[in-house]
């Protein structure tokens, strides 16, 4: 097991040299005249010239990505164009709130979806089942910036139960986590309920209803654990998803995360900011999806003995 | 196999897909409502005059309510919100299936190269896209727009690069199945090159997943269109967009409420429809679920019993 998680750990690496590589390519390809953007119109030539070549903007490309990586490994992610802010400790400042958006909103989302899908199945072509799907169909489809619009019509106009922005009490994080979570719920509910119709006609049930189990256990204990296996995983790729929504999120409520400050940064365009925003959230999704896989393979027994299997194989033929 | 034509004439691939699809009232629902999103796109410049009808301000009938002259009421500068939103349609519809299609015949190059000749330019191929594929799409494209500007040829662009990567997952591991076949390397042997093989023999067992994969990305396209219009990365005003609309509708929407509600509707409404065909194509197109395994099933088990017997 060790083998496999340091394994990982050291394949992580190059994605994410290729990660901030991609990303610098992008951003590079038009750098625009920031020297001219921050001074303005009124601005001296030579003085844009020369603050342009304060930033480093007139070397080649190759050795501006050299120099930038060789200060992101010592943890520095450069300075704000504006306000000349050093940009990683503002991320670090407004990570925390961003994350703790997008765990409650997964754990909504499965909280949810789950139940409802287990529901879905085992009552198949009921009117519970029919009214669960088109739930989870509208879920998937709808844009979340428009059911947080929604929602605090409802919720903070009409009814006056909760706050419309800001991030303060607990009751300002409600709104965030539906509508963050709400494409993931969806997408649970409609996984947990395929998975479940698969394992419900699998032999093993069968068997277990034969021996006298009752429904319940059959349910709970037998068939959800293994049908979860993929809804697991898939919210869990999901994640992604997540962190690039609270980008529309912030951006409706309010909140100060690192959506909200990344999309700020981009309407001023803000490269170092920009960059520092993107890298942060694309490595932390390349080491969420890292965690799941462990996860994973140290839950599912399938997995593991899979991994282990391997490893006794080596064994064997080293013994041969 | 040999029992197949017994079992059922079959009048070709394409008749069957129809057929099943014919019989899922819900997909049929869908492809009319797409079929008239696209006349509603195709066809927007004849209905309305962009001119006069979709940007021309006038303050005296600003915010005013959805009546028989107005259907959807009017928007802040006293424009027809009907309009708005049927000329939306061409707008985001231009954007989503021109980027579909650019994203499909890159994916397709790029996924039917990388399993074709599989190898170290597979691998190299792969790891790139690995790369792609790890940053969460929305910051992909918000990136692409923040270098490129809003607009909808950069929209198009930002959706083409990064949608390709899993178009060309899709593509490559059809090929990579069919590539073993045995009709491959016959062709090989009577001397088809390589273009040959891949065009005619590869690629049109790419095509189903490939459809399926399209009809959704042009759903998620209609979702990030908008999402960007709302951050104000995407279509510039006055052109109508759903999602801009909706950012210009935000201040009023304690007091008309139909300003948020019909944008809103239309997204909803065209992402289901494009993800509910795509759902209804993929059952469709998978044999097993029309009706052909239950029949196999019960020729195995016949010669099972004939066997045992």
């Amino acid at each position: 097991m060790w083998k496999y998680i340091v394994k990982r750990l050291l394949l992580l690496i190059p994605v994410v040299i290729g990660v901030t590589f991609l990303v610098f390519v992008i951003i590079n390809l038009k750098p625009g005249d920031p020297g001219r953007m921050i001074l303005g119109i009124s601005a001296t030539q030579e003085a844009v010239d020369e603050y342009n070549t304060e930033l480093g903007l007139d070397r080649p490309f190759l050795v501006r990505y050299a120099d930038y990586m060789s200060h992101l490994v010592r943890g520095d992610f450069g300075l704000s164009w504006y306000g000349s802010e050093p940009v990683l400790p503002k991320i670090l400042h407004l990570y925390p709130a961003t994350l703790k958006i997008c765990i409650l909103a997964i754990l909504f989302a499965m909280g949810v979806g789950i139940p409802l899908g287990v529901l879905s199945a085992v009552k198949q072509y009921s009117l519970a089942d029919r009214i669960a799907s088109t739930f989870a169909m509208i879920l998937a489809s709808v844009p979340m910036f428009w059911l947080c619009l929604l929602m605090t019509l409802l919720f903070s106009v009409h009814l006056k139960l909760l706050p419309s922005f800001g991030l303060t009490s607990w009751k300002h994080y409600i709104m965030p986590m539906i509508a963050l979570g709400s494409n993931t719920l969806g997408l649970s509910i409609r996984l947990t309920r395929s998975s479940m119709l698969e394992e419900i006609r699998q032999d093993y049930v069968r068997t277990a209803r034969a021996k006298g189990a009752k429904e319940k256990t059959v349910i709970f204990t037998h068939a959800l654990r293994n049908s979860l296996i993929p809804v697991v995983t898939a919210c869990g790729t999901n994640f992604s998803l997540l962190l690039g929504g609270t980008v529309f999120v912030e951006a409706v409520f309010a909140i100060p995360g690192l959506g909200n400050f990344l999309i700020t940064a981009v309407t001023k365009k803000d490269i170092p900011v920009v960059m520092g925003c993107v890298v942060i959230l694309a490595i932390s999704v390349v080491i969420i999806n890292l965690i799941i896989d462990i996860v994973y393979a140290y839950l599912d027994p399938r997995i593991k003995s899979k991994y282990q299997g391997s490893i006794r194989r080596r064994r064997r033929k080293a013994v041969e | 196999m040999a029992g197949k034509a017994k079992i059922k004439k079959s009048r070709g691939q394409i008749y069957d897909i129809w057929r099943a699809m014919r019989s899922n009232k819900l997909t049929m629902a869908c492809l009319i409502f797409v079929l008239f999103l696209i006349f509603l796109a195709v066809f927007a410049d004849v209905l309305f005059n962009y001119e006069t009808d979709i940007i021309a301000q006038s303050i005296p009938d600003r915010l005013q309510p959805p009546s028989a002259l107005h259907w959807f009421g009017t928007d802040a500068f006293g424009r027809d919100y009907f309009g708005r939103v049927v000329y939306a349609t061409r707008i985001t519809m231009i954007i989503a299936v021109l980027a579909t299609l650019g994203g499909s015949v890159l994916g397709i190059l790029i996924g039917s190269l990388s399993a074709y000749y599989g190898g170290k330019i597979d691998a190299a191929i792969q790891r790139i896209l690995d790369v792609i594929i790890s940053i969460p799409q929305i910051l992909l494209i918000i990136c692409v727009v923040t270098v490129l500007g809003g607009g909808v040829r950069n929209l198009i662009i930002a959706f083409i690069f990064s949608m390709t990567p899993g178009f060309s997952r899709v593509v490559r591991s059809t090929v990579m199945v069919t590539r073993e076949n045995e009709y491959v390397e016959a062709a090989r042997a009577v001397g088809a090159s390589d273009l040959q093989i891949i065009v005619s023999h590869l690629l049109p067992n790419s095509l189903g997943p490939l459809i399926v994969q399209a009809t959704m990305s042009i759903s998620l396209c209609i979702l990030s269109t908008a999402g960007l219009g709302y951050l104000g990365l995407g279509v510039a005003a006055p052109q109508p967009e759903w999602g801009l609309m909706l950012s210009e509708a935000q201040e009023y929407m304690r007091t008309e409420v139909y300003l948020i509600l019909f944008p809103g509707l239309a997204i909803v409404l065209s992402a289901v429809a494009f993800n509910l065909l795509g759902d209804g194509l993929r059952d469709a197109m998978d044999p097993r679920l029309r009706g052909f395994r239950r029949k196999k099933r019960s020729i195995f088990r016949k010669r099972r019993e004939a066997v045992r017997g």
